[in-house]
């Protein structure tokens, strides 16, 4: 008695359609599991026979054989538990097999026979619907996921039970209405612009970065304002577009940091991991890669606080993912692409005691301390940043003066404004913001004027600038100019993104 | 006697007589030594077979079927078992094609209910 039916797993950040095919054969009672099952796999056998018991369903005490295929593939997770307890239903005739045909089945089965929540499923529901595939069964706990996708039906049974009886035709599921992800995107911040008093060149630029998603070095003395200011890019990044929200979700999915409450990430992530952060966490590693800090924050804010204090090594390591937006982990056992388009927001002291080039305190540094503080940061790093910018100490009168800064709603609107000129200009391209352009898309979209040209041409004999820089140029460029609502770049927005590239000496 | 052995007994004699309806031929019951016990060892069509058999009433079924307690470590049992009878019968290297089989036995009352033989089960 042979029965095959599909289930998904997951590799990378993309789902896998799993064939599993059952053999119900003769014999002293097994239930072995070939195809390169995981640990998490393997112990689906006692799951599947105990939800099959409790569900009053018989197991059969013969040789059973699950084989999942691809066979070279390694299979993780406990979503297999679901299609091997359909399988064996299959086999013992509970369920004809032509039930089971254009079907998918995804979940962890619980002892009693009820259905766990997995990770990754929207990208299992994804790839089921790239396959042809015209239903998916999922756990009732991530129907949330499956409302995202259209083109697919999704149904969440509650057990497996409820599930068999379905597709014996005795009671009918509804499948999940689709919901437009997209509701509810105004979301209170606890922190605001107008809480920041002064500051002003650091506040036109963090509006740059936000539009145009480029990314930013802020230095400065200790208590300036760096970290306040880089905590609240987030409250003037635009709203994620619904192919944005689908690409960070599927991540957030696959390594199970949902939240509880909305199961779709609706937010441009913010992260900050601490300097003690090791390479492979930052990047994405082990035997089977799983996402680091770079693609966690894919689609929002890298933050590194205190930039010198990283590790070289792990800082040298943001080069490939900051200049292609994604990065490729290899393994012996597996070699994996994740998506890393981030806005990297970098902060960090001008020398160790903090206060190299103020005004009212004297550096108590030696030149050579300072050369090497400077030094962790590789100038191929540096140059991938598009914009650095000097922060300067707040004064008394700033501080106490009872005037609020622009709130952040007000920046937001140009911000959003910029940007939807963006996304009108890319909308055949794949890319969201200016940052992610192309050389060939920079010689497309970054026209300047005569004046323009020659203020460009003068700074970079001038500053001695590399071929990078002079793109990288460009971006900022054409974001101000998205900022100003002009299509040509001029003089005075090609000489702006100059500035707030090159304002720190080095 | 007690009554587990005399059940055994009694499903022995029965898989014996059935064997010898299909046409094998008996060459030891239950052949005992410091590692275990076989049940039967048997012969056909040049076939070494060592049956295990398992016997247990209808009424005690929600313990499982008998051949569910043919486990690994009482599998590992027999195949030790086998080795030894065949060292010292002289036969192991005359290298018999062997069969490890199971039959197990249910029954109601004092009649056989139900009976499954698994030649070749490990």
């Amino acid at each position: 008695m042979f029965a095959n039916v599909f289930g998904e797993t997951t590799c990378g950040i993309e789902g896998v359609k799993i064939n599993v095919e059952i053999d119900v054969a003769n014999g002293l009672p097994a239930f072995d599991i070939v195809g390169l099952p995981t640990m998490s796999v393997r112990e689906a056998r006692e799951r599947v026979k105990s939800a099959l018991r409790n569900s009053d369903y018989p197991f059969p005490m013969t040789h059973i054989t699950v084989n999942l295929a691809p066979a070279d593939l390694k299979k993780e997770g406990s979503g297999l538990d679901l299609p091997i307890a359909i399988g064996i239903l299959v086999s013992a005739k509970y369920i004809g097999q032509e039930k089971t045909e254009g079907k998918i089945f995804v979940g962890e089965l619980s002892l009693d026979g009820g259905l766990r929540k997995v990770n990754g499923v929207l990208s299992m529901i994804m790839e089921a619907k790239r396959s042809g595939f015209k239903e998916i069964y999922i756990p009732k706990d991530n129907a949330a996921e499956g409302k995202l996708v259209t083109g697919i039906d999704v149904y969440t049974p509650q057990c497996l039970r409820e599930l068999v009886q379905h597709l014996q035709g005795s009671i009918k599921l509804e499948p999940l209405p689709k919901e437009n992800i997209l509701r509810n995107l105004e979301r209170a911040y606890d922190v605001d612009f107008a809480d920041v008093k002064g500051q002003p060149v650091a506040r036109r630029a963090l509006e740059i970065a936000a539009a145009g998603g480029h990314s930013i070095l802020l230095m400065g003395a200790p208590g300036c304002g760096k970290t306040m200011l880089a905590r609240r890019l987030v409250t003037i990044l635009p709203p994620v577009t619904e192919a944005e929200a689908l690409e960070i979700t599927k991540i957030y999915s696959i390594v199970n940091m949902l939240p509880d409450t909305e199961s779709v990430m609706v937010e441009r992530p913010f992260r900050s991991p601490h300097h003690s952060v090791s390479a492979s966490a930052l990047l994405g590693g082990g035997t089977y890669p799983r996402p680091g800090e770079v693609t966690l924050s894919h689609n929002g804010v890298l933050f590194l606080d205190e930039l010198p204090e990283f590790e070289r090594y792990t800082l040298e390591m943001l080069r490939q993912p900051l200049e292609d937006g994604e990065v490729n982990i290899s393994r012996v056992k597996a070699t994996t692409t994740f998506p890393s388009r981030f806005l990297l927001v970098a902060a960090q002291n001008p020398c160790p005691c903090g206060f190299l080039g103020d005004k009212h305190h004297s550096c108590t540094c030696k030149q050579k301390d300072i050369d090497n503080y400077r030094r962790k940061i590789s100038g191929p790093l540096l140059d991938r940043i598009d914009m650095q910018i000097n922060l300067v100490r707040v004064e008394f009168s700033e501080l106490e003066s009872k005037a609020q800064g622009e709130a952040s709603a007000e920046i937001r609107k140009r911000v959003v404004a910029a940007r939807n000129r963006q996304l009108e200009r890319f909308a055949e391209s794949g890319i969201y913001c200016n940052s992610q352009m192309t050389r060939r898309e920079v010689a497309q979209h970054c026209l300047l004027d005569e004046a323009a040209q020659a203020v460009l041409g003068k700074y970079f004999t001038a500053l001695h600038l590399s071929a990078r820089s002079h793109d990288r140029i460009l971006k900022v460029a054409r974001t101000i100019a998205d900022l100003a609502g002009c299509d040509k770049i001029t003089a005075a927005h090609i000489a702006e993104a100059i500035q707030l590239r090159t304002s720190i000496t080095r | 006697m007690n009554h587990r052995i005399e059940l055994g007994k009694f499903g022995e004699d029965f898989a014996c007589s059935y064997l010898q309806k299909q046409g094998y031929k008996i060459l030891y019951r239950n052949f005992r030594c410091r590692l275990g016990e076989i049940d039967i060892i048997a012969v056909k069509n040049d076939v070494l077979s060592f049956i295990e058999v398992k016997t247990r009433r209808q009424s005690n079924s929600t313990y499982g079927m008998p051949r569910e307690a043919v486990n690994q470590a009482k599998q590992k049992k027999i195949y030790r078992c086998a080795e030894l009878y065949m060292q010292s019968k002289g036969i192991i290297l005359t290298m018999p094609v062997l069969s490890f089989d199971v039959i197990e036995i249910i029954t109601e009352g004092t009649a056989v209910k139900d009976m499954h033989h698994y030649p070749h089960c490990f």
